[in-house]
């Protein structure tokens, strides 16, 4: 049989316990002086143990006073009754009658109201959300004449107005929009336009629509050429954060074009047919538009640490500006 | 056999069981079996505060009282209980380290006062007042430990339960503390000797 030694610091106290170093065997003895420094220190611990183990007896004990008892009990009783009258209620009140365990489920009047709930959603989704149903909501463009006292000559007023439509006249009237050319609406002066904004679908109203690049002719390489350029911004337009504008938005179309005064590239074009559309009269201001910044002096737009993103949200530009840089944009294409 | 005596019969654990059902006789029970030896303790761990003591006795078993569901039957009682009372000791010591931060001069004379309450004319006494002082310096794990072992007669499997360590670590540290006492209580040699015999006259 091995005699192999398997103790740890953790037997030194059954070993101190038992035996005195002169009792230990050649091993332990070995095995003790690993912890302590000699015999005598051995022997000095096996007597403060000893001391230690009788320790009870030495000491004096307390008994809790007997009104923590009372206390305990009186606050158990309390709860007690808590606990009762909450079981009482549980089986007498609304919970109880609506989940009544003593019906089958079919029979529980929490299953039937939910069921009947369920029922209720899904018509509601079926009548709101049907295909035959579904409200189309498209721009028509109203030409109408105004009679302008102070200029000589009648300008054409467009409005825009929102109706609603089946999804035949949709795809009717969205073929003649997308047919109409572009310079028609470069040829209205738009600062003198009286579009109601209100009116101003929203474009995601127009899916299907004007998303059609086809018809528009903005080659798609110009959104790119977008993100370069306000990369172009981002490096050295960093003073313009601090400036602000005081142009108004007045005509939102579904390009928007940027000029930056301090670019050699005069033009920005943003496709706006990727926004919300929503872009209407709101003072542009620093604070509106944390991320843009604008030159009040030249009248145009700089973007400065722009994401395209953030120039389709919120960027409005003045109607005169916005025309005269789409015009020249459509005149070069 | 009267009503009291079955709840003497029963287990912590059973008596646990009823007192989750409400019945004030186990809670009783459980308190009576309990509470002298949680006073002890946390008059030993709180620096000898009776009145601090008998609060947190009060405490220990208000929480049994509001919810008793918080004891897992499949755990021992004793064990589970000696944790929840260790754990509050750690809260009070935490508060204790604040104030001696916010006024050392006011705490220290506290303990001071509690310390020399005992009267050291004789061996026994002296020991108990000195061991107690070394006590106070050590850490908070190795005083817990040494009281539920030497003060409280819990087992090293007891003692792990509650600490939620190994046997080896609890006896590890029940030798390191040892030595430590035999250093600052070696002048007290004779203490053992002196206490049975002090026994054997009266």
């Amino acid at each position: 049989m091995d005699n192999e030694f398997t103790y740890d610091p953790e037997d030194l106290e059954r070993l101190l316990k038992e035996m005195s170093f002169s009792q230990l065997l050649p091993e332990e003895k070995a095995f003790v002086l690993q912890f302590v420094e000699n015999d005598l220190e051995y022997d000095s611990m096996r007597e403060t143990l000893e001391s230690l183990i009788v320790l009870p007896s030495l000491e004096e004990t307390i008994s809790p006073q007997a009104t923590t008892k009372e206390a305990l009990m009186a606050a158990f009783s309390a709860k007690t009754a808590e606990n009762q009258k909450e079981e009482r209620e549980e089986k007498t009140g609304f919970w109880a009658w609506l989940w009544n365990t003593n019906k089958t489920i079919l029979y529980r009047p929490g299953f039937q109201l939910a069921s009947l709930a369920l029922v209720l959603v899904s018509v509601f989704y079926i009548a709101t959300f049907s295909p035959t149903d579904r409200t189309a909501q498209v721009i028509e463009k109203e030409p109408s004449l105004k009679e302008n006292t102070t200029n000589e000559s009648k300008k054409e007023e467009k409005k825009i107005t929102i109706k609603s439509v089946t999804k035949e006249e949709v795809k009717v009237k969205a073929i003649e929009l997308i047919t109409e050319p572009v310079t028609t609406v470069l040829e209205t002066d738009l600062e003198e336009s009286t579009l109601d904004f209100n009116e101003v679908p929203e474009l995601d109203q127009l899916e299907g629509i004007l998303l059609d690049d086809s018809k528009f002719k903005v080659e798609d390489k110009k959104i790119e050429l977008v993100a370069d350029e306000i990369e172009q911004i981002e490096e050295n337009n960093s003073n313009f954060k601090d400036q602000e504008t005081e142009i108004l938005t007045e005509f939102i179309g579904t390009d928007v074009i940027l000029e930056n005064p301090n670019l050699d590239e005069t033009t920005l074009v943003y496709d706006a047919r990727e926004t919300t559309g929503n872009m209407i009269s709101t003072p542009l201001n620093k604070a509106n538009v944390s991320s843009a910044a604008f030159s009040k002096s030249s009248n145009s737009l700089a973007a400065s640490e722009v994401s395209l993103y953030d120039l389709s949200i919120n960027v409005p530009i003045k109607a005169s500006k916005y025309s005269g840089l789409l015009s020249k944009l459509y005149t070069a294409q | 056999m009267a009503v009291k005596d079955i709840y003497k019969e029963l287990s912590d654990e059973e008596l646990m069981d009823l007192v989750k059902k409400s019945d004030s006789n186990a809670f009783s029970a459980i308190y009576d079996r309990y509470a002298k030896m949680t006073l002890n303790f946390f008059y030993k761990m709180l620096w000898k505060d009776r009145e601090k003591a008998e609060d947190f006795v009060q405490d220990l078993f208000m929480k049994i009282v509001n919810k008793p569901e918080l004891y897992n039957s499949s755990r021992p009682f004793k064990t589970w209980l000696f944790s929840v009372a260790n754990n509050m000791c750690k809260n009070e010591y935490r508060k204790a380290e604040v104030r001696v931060n916010a006024a050392p001069e006011i705490f220290a004379s506290a303990i001071t006062k509690s310390s020399n309450t005992g009267d050291k004319r004789i061996d026994k006494d002296a020991f108990i007042g000195e061991l107690d002082d070394a006590l106070k310096e050590m850490d908070q794990v190795k005083r817990s430990t040494f009281i539920m072992r030497f003060k409280q007669g819990l087992s090293i499997k007891e003692i792990s339960e509650v600490l939620e360590c190994s046997q080896g670590t609890v006896k590890s540290r029940i030798f390191y503390t040892v030595k430590h006492l035999n250093k600052k209580l070696g002048h007290f040699k004779n203490i053992a000797c002196l206490t049975l015999l002090l026994n054997t006259l009266i």
